[in-house]
């Protein structure tokens, strides 16, 4: 060790108890901040809307898209490397997760699922597009209840609530935005498929941004599952997260 | 209250659901917290540290929107806003190792003659390499710092600093350089390559 080093490790103190008063602050100022609302932009219920407004059933469905969406994850270096496609790993608990290098098979990523016990139907799309069209039917479970009003709502404590319903949605109990996107087979009832759209960052990577960014949204349905029509997504660009200035 | 603190959820994610749920950024304070009050206890003493460890949390809440989520540990970039609260308390982190110098280690010299020796050679060097951190320009230190203490790569320093890797480089080498002339050409340094 170098006379630095041994000068560091002599002027460096040990944290106190008292540092949870710092954690304290930040709960207080967490407690205080606004939600991110960018999740709303990928709803089409919000105020510009022109389609219709979603009915109740539909609602559910769009919220469960879009607490996904907001969970956009960044995927490391991979692109242009000999990584494979996709890569799928079952978890001790018997969630498998799913982390998407480069979404180019979704194909085999559902092959791969079906082998492990789950129907998968997975869509790629760019970023900037969505599918327009319903495809499938939603889950009763799904319908949360959730009034515009309250999904619009300014107010911490209702947007709590309102994601504490969506939490316990099926769709979110069996796809979930956790490390990637995390598939939990035990809330896949017999019949029921993993719907799952991905959109990807087209943005090409540098060394300075080494991952490819993307988000996703996922549910379940008894099916049938139509072919996704695909259209243009304007509030693509309200996520911000998609594609962040640097840290710091 | 945050109840996951589960290593396997990367810090990048963290940010990115305290966007929605601003709680969840508590649970980068349980992994960092106890790291940055080290870093900023040994540049400017047990007194502001808890204090900044919370400025740093704040500032690193109001900012966590425009975090890149490509990079997915958060341990530099809380270190470089660390290293700027640092910075605007320069006049306290001098005064502190001039102080040092005075005081001498906190060990009382004991022991055998060669000892004796040994550790008046060491508390001679002590003594000059708390001068020349004191004689350092601020960012000089703050990348000297910021490098021996964290171990940090130059690309990893660069970003926390927000300043460019050649820069890192450049501010490193001379920084060393006047160490090692003011303890009389020992290089007190490991010359690790970080890049």
């Amino acid at each position: 060790m170098d006379e630095l080093k041994t000068l560091i490790k002599e002027l460096e103190h040990e944290p106190p108890a008292s540092l949870a008063r710092q954690r304290q602050r930040l709960i207080r100022e967490a407690a205080a901040a606004p939600r991110d609302r960018s999740w709303r932009g990928l709803l089409s219920f919000d105020r510009h809307a022109r389609r219709p407004f979603l009915s109740g059933r539909r609602l559910a469905v769009g919220a469960v898209v879009a607490a996904a969406v907001a969970a956009g994850v960044a995927v490391p270096s991979l692109l242009g490397s000999a990584q494979p496609a996709y890569a799928l790993a079952k978890n001790q608990d018997g969630s498998i997760n799913l982390k998407i290098y480069e979404f180019r098979d979704p194909e085999r990523i559902e092959k791969e699922l079906a082998a492990w016990g789950v129907t998968a139907d997975i869509t790629y799309l760019p970023l900037g597009k969505r599918c327009g069209n319903d495809r499938a039917p939603a889950l009763a479970g799904d319908d949360f209840g959730a009034t515009e009003k309250e999904l619009l709502s300014d107010d911490a404590a209702t947007r709590a609530r309102v994601r504490e319903r969506l939490e316990k949605s099926p769709s979110f109990q069996a796809i979930r935005p956790e490390d990637g996107i995390t598939i939990y087979p035990r809330h896949i009832k017999p019949g029921q498929i993993a719907m799952i759209e991905v959109m990807e960052n087209p943005v090409t990577p540098t060394a300075e941004r080494p991952g490819a960014a993307w988000q996703f949204s996922g549910r379940l349905t008894t099916g049938p599952v139509e072919p996704c029509d695909v259209v243009a997504d304007p509030s693509a660009g309200d996520i911000g997260d998609a594609t962040p200035p640097p840290g710091n | 209250m945050v109840t996951d603190t589960s290593p396997l959820v990367v810090d990048s994610e963290i940010i990115t659901s305290s966007l929605d749920d601003p709680e969840q950024f508590a649970t980068l304070f349980d992994r960092y917290a106890a790291m940055l009050y080290r870093y900023i206890s040994f540049r400017l003493g047990p007194e502001l540290a808890d204090d900044l460890v919370g400025e740093t949390f704040l500032i690193a809440f109001r900012r966590r929107a425009a975090y890149d989520i490509s990079y997915r540990e958060a341990r530099p970039w809380l270190l470089g806003i660390a290293t700027k609260l640092i910075t605007a308390h320069r006049r306290t982190e001098v005064s502190r190792y001039r102080a040092l110098e005075r005081q001498g280690p906190a060990r009382p010299v004991e022991g055998p003659e060669e000892a004796i020796t040994r550790d008046l050679t060491a508390q001679g060097s002590r003594t000059d390499l708390l001068n020349a951190l004191a004689q350092l320009s601020r960012g000089d230190r703050d990348v000297l710092l910021l490098v021996a203490w964290s171990d940090m790569t130059y690309e990893e320093a660069a970003r926390a600093l927000g300043i460019p890797v050649g820069t890192v480089k450049s501010r490193l080498n001379r920084a060393r350089r006047k160490v090692r002339r003011t303890l009389g050409e020992i290089n007190p340094l490991e010359e690790h390559d970080h890049g």
